[in-house]
């Protein structure tokens, strides 16, 4: 008897994320799929609005990550109006940046690995999440979370005006530079957050280093695919979260690939499979084979882990230092791990905080001149930025009034589709069988693709807002025999 | 006791009747802006922290879809009906959730929330307008939050709401 286990993420908007699990006769699993929903209509609804209009309306689109998508959209427009922004400009624009990832990182760190590291795989459902990790790691911690991010927003809205709908990003430049004494509030607060990133750290090797058992889940052949890994990287092929080259690494760790963004469709293909909305992104030069690792598949995976993979290092020193034990403790490069992302996310807040502190030091950063005039007519423009959670590319064209007939946005989840269908997968097979599925087994396949951050659709915060669960098994005719409800 | 009240006007303005708690802001914002501070707001559920500490009082006004109710009928919560199971990201943060942080936290968080929904029908869709039904609701929702925020400037309490119940 066939049976079909689906974990099904309900959100209001369609194209929702679930998990649909196929289970033999014997009771494991035939084939596992995880679906990623997909912002539909986006691309066509930017045709016919001036492109200058995209840092707005792109941050729209997801209120989790606007940011990102506003400063992908403001390099897309220098590069569609052939224009280079000021020093002082970039260096701002990287330190906002910056800043962004270090309160989406902590943020992400505690919500997400919290509850399954720092409170427990297995632990009862009722206190995996943000408030059992509060009771394990205490209320001075979240406080001292709540507090950084309360003070690095505070700092982001002295610069763009609003988080919510930053006006900011302009081609060219930046709408607002920064005074000599606000550069002082960055320098103390990226001191703070440096503070910060060694603590999270430290919690990490005491919560779950130390404990053999978490670094034995970590390295479980359940959660190990052998696949490519993409990331930006400066010139000295360190990450780079704002501006850089995509550099691509094999499974074996050698360099693939080395391209600037805009060269982005020349590696770059888009898979299409019947059950999912989405386009799994795939390397062009490896070609499609399948939902498989190993260097003859042209699967290939972003966000941490993948920078710090497709990377020689990271570009401060702190950072390194705790680069060099990641690889160390892990057993070299690169490391194949996908539930070791968390821990790759808080190196990264740990640079980012570094870098922040790196650029507010920079006296050139108060410079005035933040603006250049663009005078070409726009044509065509790619930008590329790292989103927390992944390359994210933006590709307008316009006509010569500036106004968009064609947009392409290929967002993070979107390239780690195919990564995350094989997680899913592959712990789905490595964890089920004779048909035992309780909710610590489903639990840990969905640790397969949280460890990624995927987004479900992006502009989600509908009420009620929390994302529901429901597990439904059927028999080999589809009849409904078994549903747990996850709410 | 903290007095200062807060409208927070949940939406994305990019999705048709999803933005209906941003037009109905601004709209109470127009008949009585005197009597608190508005904010519209798009971003994840955890964002409301930041928004609303500090402040005594709060409503929320946002999008809701139950599929029990006729499009544009206003709805009246307290917090307590909402589900308060906690979620797994930030994504999918639930204002009930958001609440069970700020009082784990003991964060100065409004002692008094009270929330607005408009049923709406079905997902939204990306560039669509408000429909007309849920435009007509702006109204209806701009007098009661006066008459909520007019309470809370007497100093007096909003009776919470154990139960689902239609404020019309």
């Amino acid at each position: 008897m066939n049976r079909k286990i689906t974990i099904d993420p309900i959100t209001r908007l369609e194209g929702h994320g679930k998990i649909d699990i196929f289970l033999n006769d014997e009771g494991d699993v035939d084939r596992a799929y995880f679906q990623v929903p997909e912002l539909r209509g986006f691309e066509r609804f930017a045709q016919g609005r001036p492109a200058e209009d995209m840092p707005q309306i792109t941050s729209r689109i997801c209120g989790v990550c606007p940011t990102a998508h506003h400063m992908v959209s403001t390099k897309a427009l220098d590069d569609l109006y052939h224009v280079e922004a000021p020093p002082a400009a970039r260096k701002i624009r990287e330190l906002i940046y910056n800043i962004f990832f270090i309160e989406d990182h902590a943020l992400h760190f505690f919500y997400l690995a919290g509850p399954d590291f720092v409170v427990g795989p297995k632990a009862p459902k009722a206190e995996r999440n943000i408030l059992g990790v509060l009771g394990k790691v205490g209320i001075e911690t979240g406080k001292k979370v709540i507090a950084m991010r309360k003070q690095l927003r505070d700092l982001i809205t002295l610069v763009t005006g609003k988080v919510i709908h930053p006006v900011f990003g302009l081609p060219g430049g930046i709408s607002h530079g920064i005074a000599e004494d606000d550069r002082q509030k960055f320098i103390e607060a990226a001191d703070q957050a440096i503070e910060f990133g060694k603590f999270s750290l430290k919690l990490f090797d005491d919560v779950v280093l130390s404990n053999s058992a978490y670094v034995d889940h970590i390295t479980s052949e359940a959660y190990t695919h052998k696949t490519y890994y993409m990331g930006m990287v400066d010139k000295n092929n360190k990450v780079n979260f704002y501006d850089g080259d995509l550099r691509v690494v094999k499974p074996d760790g050698a360099e693939l690939l080395k391209f600037p963004g805009d060269k982005y469709l020349e590696h770059i293909a888009e898979h299409v499979e019947p059950w999912s909305y989405v386009k799994f992104s795939f390397l062009k030069d490896i070609g499609w084979h399948g939902f498989n690792d190993g260097p003859d598949s042209g699967v290939f995976a972003v966000a941490p882990l993948a920078r710090l993979n497709a990377a020689d290092g990271m570009a401060t020193p702190l950072a390194q230092e705790a680069y060099d034990r990641f690889y160390k403790t892990l057993g070299g490069k690169p490391v194949h791990y996908t539930l070791a992302t968390s821990w790759a996310r808080l190196i990264e807040l740990l640079y980012a905080a570094e870098r922040m502190k790196e650029l507010a030091a920079d006296p050139e950063i108060t410079d005035p001149n933040i603006r250049t005039l663009p005078a070409e007519t726009p044509t065509e423009g790619i930008g590329v930025v790292e989103a927390p959670r992944g390359v994210l590319i933006h590709h307008y064209k316009t006509d010569d009034a500036g106004v968009i007939t064609n947009a392409n946005l290929i967002v993070a989840t979107q390239n780690n589709a195919a990564r995350i269908a094989l997680s899913v997968d592959k712990a789905a097979r490595s964890l089920i069988n004779k048909g035992n599925v309780d909710d610590g087994i489903l639990n840990m396949i969905e640790m397969a693709f949280r460890a990624y951050d995927p987004c479900h659709g992006c502009a989600t915060h509908a009420l009620p807002g929390e994302m529901p669960l429901v597990v439904s098994v059927y028999d080999s005719n589809k009849n409904l025999v078994r549903e747990i409800k996850r709410v | 006791m903290k007095t200062k009240s807060i409208v927070v006007g949940l939406g994305n303005d990019l999705l048709g009747d999803d933005a209906i708690g941003l037009h109905a802001t601004r709209a109470i914002k127009e008949q009585c802006a005197e009597l608190a501070d508005y904010v519209e707001c798009n971003l994840h559920g955890l964002a409301l922290l930041d928004i609303l500490t500090g402040y005594g009082r709060a409503i929320i006004i946002d999008a809701i879809h139950t599929g029990k109710h006729k499009p544009g009928t206003i709805l009246q919560f307290s917090p307590d009906d909402l589900r308060s199971i906690p979620s797994s990201s930030p994504h999918y943060a639930s204002l009930a959730e958001v609440i069970n942080i700020a009082r784990r936290l003991e964060l100065d968080f409004p002692e008094e929330i009270v929330i607005l929904a408009v049923e709406i029908e079905g997902p939204p869709e990306i560039g669509g307008k408000l429909s007309k039904a849920i435009a007509d609701s702006i109204a209806g929702l701009a007098d009661l939050a006066k008459k909520i925020l007019e309470v809370w400037q007497q100093g007096a309490v909003i009776l919470a709401k154990s139960e689902h119940q239609k404020a019309q």
